[in-house]
C-alpha cells in the first residue's frame, strides 16, 4: 500500500506551552500579591496596584492566559493525532497564538488602569471583547477545517469536548459582552439588574464549565490514556458523561444568585441542576481514575501520572463541593464568604493546575525529542504544590465557615452578636496569611516546573511528530445525508416523546398520567423495534453521528442553548415589567459618574449590593433587596464576595465627611479594616463633558433619561457636587475639589438604597420569606 | 396537577420553556444511555484505543 507522511504542526503547541508557563507564573504571582493585600493592607501600592484593580487581573491571567494557552496547546497536539491530519492552516494557528497574547497584554494594561466592565471574568472592555471573538473564531475555523480533513472517520470523545468548548464559549462570550460603547474603553451592558445578573452568571458559571472543565476533560480523555499507556476505562461511560454534562451544566448558573432578587423559579432550577451535576461529574472522575487501575505502582514513580491522578481527584472534590454549595441552605452560609474562594481554587489549583503540569511534563520531552531533565524535581513540584493547595483550601474553608457563622450569630437579646463587620474580618485575618503562604508554595512549585521544562527543552531540539497514512485509503463509505441523521427514526422518537412529556405541563392529573404512560410505551416499543430491525454490521445511529462533525456540532449547540434560552428568555421578557413598576429613579449625572468610579476601582470585588432575606442580613444592612433596586444598573453590581460589608442600602447611613475620611484613610474610621486607601480619588477629576454621552448611551438601553436631563447633565452634576462640598466644609473639611472623583463617589454611595420605601416592592414578595421556611431560619439562626 | 400548573404558570406562560427543556434532557439522557449500554465490546474497545493509535508519534 502506498503511504504518505503527515508532519504535524507541533511548533504551535510549543508556543502555547511556553506562553502558558510564563502566564501561569505571572497570574499566580499577582494572586500571591492580592492575597498579601488582603492580609496586609499596605501592600496596596497606589492607584494602579490596589486590590480592586489587581484581582480581575489575577483571575483573567489565570483563566484566560495560563489555562487558555494550556488548553490550546493540548487541543492542537491531540487534535492532529486524533484526526491523523496536520492542522488545516499554519497561518490561522499563528494568528490565533499572537492574537491571544495581544489580548492578554491588553488586559495587563487596561485592568490596572481601571478600564473594566465590572462583570466577573468578563471585565475586559468592548474593543478587547471584539478581538477575543475574532481570535476565538480563527481558532474555531482552524479546528473545524482540520476535522473536515481528518483521516480518522470517528471523532474520539476528546474531540467532542473540544467541539462543545468552542461553540459554547462563542455563544457565552457574545451574549454576555453585549454592550453599548460610550468611548474607546468605556461601555455599558445592554442588560440591567436582574437580567444582567442572570446573563452574567449564566456566562460566569459556564466559563468555569466550558473553559475550565470541558476542554480539560477532553485533555484528560486523551493524555491520561497516553500517559498510562492503556485505553480509557469505559468508553460507554464517556458517552453518557459528555451528553449529560453539557445538557446539565448550562442550567446551573443561577446557583450563584440564590436568595437574591432573581425569581425563585430560576433559583430552584439552578439548584436542582447543580445537584444533578454530581452524577456526570463523578462519572467522568471515576472514568479517569479507573483508567489507572492496575497501574498504581507506576503512579508512585511517574510524576505525570501523579499530577493527572491528583488533578482528577481534585476535579471530583470540586464537583462534589459545587453542588453542595448550590443547595440553598448551604449557600445561605457559604455565599459571599471565603468558602467560595476555597471552592474555586480547589478547581483552579488542583484540577486545572495539576492537569496542566501533568500535560506539560508529558509533552515537552516529546516535543523536544528528549527525556525530562529532572524527574525528582517534578516529584518535588508535586508535593510542594499539593501542600500549597491543602494549606490554601483548609485556611479558606475555615475562614469562610467561621465568618459565615459570625455574620449570623445572635446575642441573648436577639441582636447581632458581631454587629461590626470588621470584627468578623479581624477574626479570620491569620487565615489570610496562611492562604498567602499556601499560594506562594504553589507558585514555587510552578517555578520549579518552569525551570525543569526549560532545562528539558535545552537538552533536546524541537521535533515535529509525524505519521504514515495510506494514500489510497479504503473506499469512502457511503455518505449518509444529514436529513437521514437529523430525522432518523431514533430522533423522531425523541422529538415525539419530548413533546408528550412537555404536554404534561398543560394537562390535568389523569391525562398527564396517561400521556406519560404512552411516552414510556413508545420508548420501550421503539427500542425493541430498532433492535429487531437492525441489520448485522449496520452502524448505530449515534455511531453515524460520531462520524459527522458538523451535525454533531449542531446537536451540541442545541443541547447548550436549551438550558440558556429556557432560563434567560423568561427573565428578559419580564424586564420591561420591572421597569414599569419600579419607583426607582435613574441616577443623577453626578451619581452616574460616581458609579463609574465605583466600577473602575473594582469595589464589587469586595462589596456586594444584594441583601438577602434573612434576619441577620436585614438587621445588619437594611431591608432585603428587590428587583427594582437595580433596575437601572448597567451593569449590575450585586457582587459575589464580602470582604467588606454590603452596600445596597448604605445611602444616608453615614455623613458625607464619614465617607470622605473613610475613603482617604479607612482605618481612621474603621480600625482593623483591610480596605485600601484611595487618596488619588481626591485629586483626580471627573470629565463631566462626557456625562451627557453616557446618559444618551444608557437611554438607548432603556434608562428613561429625558432630553432636558441629558442637556443639563454637566450643570446639574456640578451643582450637586457643590452641595456635597458645602456639606463637607460645614463639617470642617475645606478645599475639596467639587470635580474630584471622590465627591462623585460620595454622591453615588449616598444614593444607594434610596428608592421610595414601600413602593418599589409593590407586587413582589421574596419567595423565601413568603413561604416561611427561610424566614424562620432567619429568625432563629 | 392542575393546581400545580396554575401556580407554576401564574407568573408567565413562558415558564413552559424550562419544563420543555427538562423533558428534552430526560429523553436524550435515556436515549444516550441506552445507546451507550447497547454498544458492542468490540466497538467500544476500538474507539477507546483511538487515543493510543499513533505508531509513529514518538
Amino acid at each position: 500500500m502506498q503511504t504518505q507522511r503527515v508532519i504535524y504542526n507541533d511548533s504551535i503547541t510549543r508556543k502555547f506551552i511556553w506562553a502558558s508557563v510564563v502566564f501561569a507564573i505571572v497570574g499566580m504571582l499577582v494572586g500571591v500579591i492580592v492575597a498579601l493585600q488582603l492580609a496586609f493592607w499596605p501592600a496596596n501600592l497606589g492607584e494602579f496596584f490596589s486590590f480592586g484593580r489587581l484581582r480581575p487581573l489575577h483571575t483573567n491571567a489565570v483563566i484566560f492566559a495560563f489555562v487558555g494557552n494550556m488548553i490550546f496547546a493540548g487541543v492542537y497536539y491531540s487534535t492532529q493525532r486524533l484526526t491523523k491530519a496536520r492542522m488545516a492552516s499554519d497561518l490561522l494557528g499563528n494568528l490565533h497564538f499572537w492574537g491571544w497574547q495581544l489580548i492578554i497584554i491588553s488586559a495587563v494594561f487596561t485592568l490596572p488602569a481601571g478600564f473594566t466592565q465590572a462583570k466577573e471574568y468578563a471585565e475586559l472592555e468592548w474593543p478587547i471583547d471584539i478581538a477575543i471573538a475574532v481570535v476565538w473564531l480563527i481558532f474555531a475555523a482552524n479546528f473545524f477545517l482540520t476535522l473536515k480533513r481528518r483521516r480518522e472517520k470517528h471523532l474520539y470523545v476528546a474531540l467532542w469536548f473540544y467541539i462543545a468548548t468552542i461553540v459554547t464559549i462563542t455563544i457565552l462570550h457574545v451574549v454576555n459582552s453585549l454592550a453599548i460603547p460610550v468611548g474607546p474603553l468605556k461601555s455599558y451592558s445592554v442588560f440591567a439588574g436582574v437580567q444582567d445578573a442572570l446573563v452574567q452568571w449564566w456566562y460566569g458559571h459556564n466559563a468555569v464549565a466550558f473553559f475550565l472543565t470541558t476542554p480539560i476533560l477532553g485533555i484528560m480523555y486523551y493524555y491520561l490514556p497516553k500517559a498510562a499507556n492503556r485505553p480509557i476505562y469505559s468508553y460507554r461511560l464517556s458517552i453518557i458523561h459528555f451528553w449529560s454534562l453539557i445538557f446539565i451544566y448550562i442550567w446551573a448558573g443561577p446557583h450563584h444568585l440564590l436568595y437574591t432578587a432573581l425569581p425563585d423559579w430560576a433559583q430552584t432550577l439552578g439548584m436542582i441542576f447543580s445537584v444533578m451535576l454530581w452524577a456526570p461529574s463523578w462519572g467522568g472522575m471515576i472514568n479517569g481514575l479507573l483508567t489507572l487501575r492496575g497501574n498504581w505502582a507506576e503512579l508512585r514513580r511517574d510524576p505525570v501520572l501523579k499530577f493527572f491522578a491528583a488533578g482528577v481527584t481534585f476535579y471530583g472534590m470540586a464537583t462534589f463541593e459545587g453542588p453542595l454549595l448550590s443547595i440553598k441552605s448551604v449557600s445561605s452560609l457559604g455565599h459571599y464568604t471565603d468558602w467560595i474562594v476555597a471552592h474555586v481554587h480547589g478547581g483552579a489549583l488542583g484540577w486545572n493546575g495539576f492537569m496542566a503540569a501533568g500535560m506539560f511534563y508529558w509533552l515537552v520531552p516529546r516535543l523536544y525529542g528528549t527525556k525530562l531533565r529532572s524527574r525528582s524535581m517534578a516529584n518535588l513540584h508535586f508535593w510542594i504544590g499539593t501542600i500549597g493547595i491543602l494549606l490554601y483550601l483548609l485556611s479558606m474553608w475555615t475562614a469562610g465557615i467561621q465568618q459565615g457563622l459570625m455574620w449570623r450569630a445572635q446575642n441573648e437579646g436577639g441582636g447581632l452578636l458581631y454587629p461590626s463587620f470588621v470584627e468578623t474580618l479581624i477574626a479570620i485575618a491569620p487565615l489570610y496569611w496562611a492562604r498567602m503562604i499556601g499560594g506562594t508554595l504553589y507558585l514555587l512549585g510552578f517555578l520549579l516546573m518552569a525551570w525543569n521544562l526549560f532545562a528539558t527543552a535545552r537538552t533536546g531540539a524541537p521535533v515535529d511528530g509525524e505519521i504514515e497514512v495510506p494514500v489510497e485509503s479504503t473506499p469512502e463509505p457511503e455518505r449518509i445525508p444529514w436529513p437521514k441523521i437529523v430525522f432518523d427514526k431514533p430522533m423522531l422518537v425523541i422529538y415525539a416523546v419530548s413533546a408528550l412529556i412537555a404536554s404534561v405541563a398543560i394537562l390535568n392529573a389523569v391525562a398527564s398520567a396517561f400521556v406519560v404512560a404512552i411516552a414510556v410505551a413508545i420508548v420501550i416499543a421503539s427500542a425493541l423495534a430498532f433492535r429487531a430491525a437492525k441489520k448485522p454490521g449496520e452502524p448505530a445511529w449515534h455511531g453515524l453521528l460520531e462520524g459527522r462533525a458538523m451535525i454533531f456540532t449542531v446537536f451540541t449547540v442545541i443541547a447548550v442553548l436549551i438550558g440558556g434560552v429556557a432560563e434567560i428568555v423568561p427573565s428578559v421578557i419580564a424586564a420591561p415589567e420591572t421597569l414599569r413598576t419600579t419607583s426607582n429613579k435613574p441616577y443623577s449625572p453626578l451619581e452616574l459618574e460616581g458609579r463609574d468610579v465605583y466600577i473602575a476601582e473594582g469595589c464589587y470585588n469586595c462589596h456586594s449590593q444584594m441583601i438577602r432575606p434573612f434576619v441577620w442580613e436585614t438587621a445588619r444592612y437594611g431591608d432585603y433587596s428587590k428587583p427594582g433596586d437595580s433596575a437601572f444598573d448597567h451593569p449590575f453590581q450585586w457582587g459575589s464576595k464580602r470582604t467588606g460589608p454590603d452596600l445596597a442600602r448604605v445611602g444616608g447611613k453615614y455623613s458625607h465627611v464619614w465617607h470622605y475620611n473613610h475613603m482617604l484613610d479607612p482605618r481612621s474610621i474603621s480600625p482593623g479594616s483591610n480596605m485600601p486607601p484611595y487618596p488619588h480619588l481626591a485629586v483626580r477629576e471627573v470629565d463631566f463633558e462626557r456625562t451627557a454621552d453616557k446618559m444618551r448611551a444608557l437611554r438607548n438601553v432603556g434608562v428613561p433619561y429625558g432630553p432636558e436631563a441629558i442637556q443639563t447633565a454637566e450643570t446639574r452634576a456640578l451643582a450637586e457636587a457643590d452641595g456635597i462640598v458645602a456639606g463637607l466644609a460645614a463639617d470642617g473639611v475645606d478645599g475639596v475639589d467639587p470635580k474630584s472623583k471622590l465627591v462623585a463617589l460620595i454622591a453615588y454611595l449616598q444614593r444607594l438604597g434610596k428608592t421610595q420605601p414601600g413602593v418599589a416592592s409593590a407586587g413582589y414578595e421574596p419567595p423565601s420569606l413568603a413561604k416561611g421556611a427561610d424566614a424562620r431560619e432567619g429568625a432563629n439562626p | 396537577m392542575s393546581f400545580l400548573t396554575k401556580e407554576f404558570f401564574a407568573q408567565s406562560p413562558v415558564l413552559a420553556l424550562p419544563l420543555l427543556a427538562l423533558a428534552i434532557f430526560l429523553v436524550v439522557f435515556v436515549a444516550v444511555s441506552v445507546r451507550a449500554l447497547r454498544m458492542k465490546d468490540r466497538e467500544t474497545d476500538r474507539l477507546a484505543h483511538l487515543a493510543l493509535d499513533e505508531a509513529h508519534d514518538e
